[in-house]
């Protein structure tokens, strides 16, 4: 698979240095220019924390997790709840006591 | 940045028990960002147990709790992570729910969401979100990144 190249200044990096890191953690090459050159790589070390779709991969592998990426939207019907009474939330907590 | 959820069940109620502030959680969800939602498998007998009171006190007729339950069991299995509860993760949660004094059904929680972040997660990309301000605590105090909604 190709992965996205990136190239930032110095100046953009000492900005930001935090987003272009999880760029480079989330599989993008990364490249930091020294007055428009090309002068330091970043590159993941193994055992990095990931992306979300790394970590996802990852879960897939251990026992017990059914793994899904989550379909657009929320399915129908959805229902509305009416008259007085607790949350929907409230009532999960109250049966939790 | 892309992200995955972890979903107490309060939440999850909301997102098909419509009412006020469900909005919040509907938005979350529904980032393109968020690219997989994960929740214990303790959820699934949480949210219907919520949606057969609320059709005994008549707040929803049974025919609606029908359909919810269609509904809701497709979603569960199809769109969402879900975690089996497992004799390991039991035996974590009964530990964390003495050490951190917290109820046992939000320590399992709490238990299959410090397993899937221990898939080393960006400390941002995973995050655990409740609208229980108490478990709120508890998984920040064990390192797990959290957004409680009000």
């Amino acid at each position: 698979m190709k992965s996205t190249r990136l190239t930032y200044s110095v100046k953009e990096f000492s900005i930001n240095p935090s987003r272009v890191i999880h760029r480079a953690l989330q599989g993008a090459e990364v490249t930091i220019s020294l007055r428009g050159v090309p002068a330091v790589r970043l590159v993941p070390l193994s055992g990095a924390p990931g992306a979300a779709e790394e970590v996802l991969s990852k879960l897939e592998a251990l026992p017990g997790f059914h793994v899904a990426q989550l379909a657009a939207g929320l399915p129908m019907p959805t229902v509305r709840l009416d008259g007085p009474g607790p949350s929907a939330a409230d009532m999960i907590l109250e049966d939790r006591t | 940045m892309s992200r995955l959820l972890y979903l107490d069940s309060c939440v999850i109620a909301k997102l098909f028990l419509l009412e006020d502030r469900s909005g919040e959680a509907i938005a979350l969800v529904n980032d393109p960002e968020v690219v997989s939602v994960l929740t214990s498998d303790l959820s699934f007998v949480e949210v219907c147990g919520v949606f057969s009171r609320a059709a005994a006190q008549g707040r929803i007729s049974r025919v609606q709790s029908q359909a919810f339950l269609v509904s809701f069991r497709e979603w569960f299995l199809t769109s969402a992570t879900h975690i089996a509860v497992r004799l390991d993760q039991v035996l974590l949660a009964g530990r964390t729910a003495v050490s951190l004094g917290i109820r046992g059904a939000d320590a399992l929680h709490l238990a299959a969401a410090l397993e899937a972040q221990s898939a080393g997660a960006m400390v941002d990309a995973f995050i655990f979100v409740t609208y229980d301000l108490q478990l709120a605590k508890a998984a920040e105090d064990t390192g797990v990144f959290t957004k409680v909604l009000h």
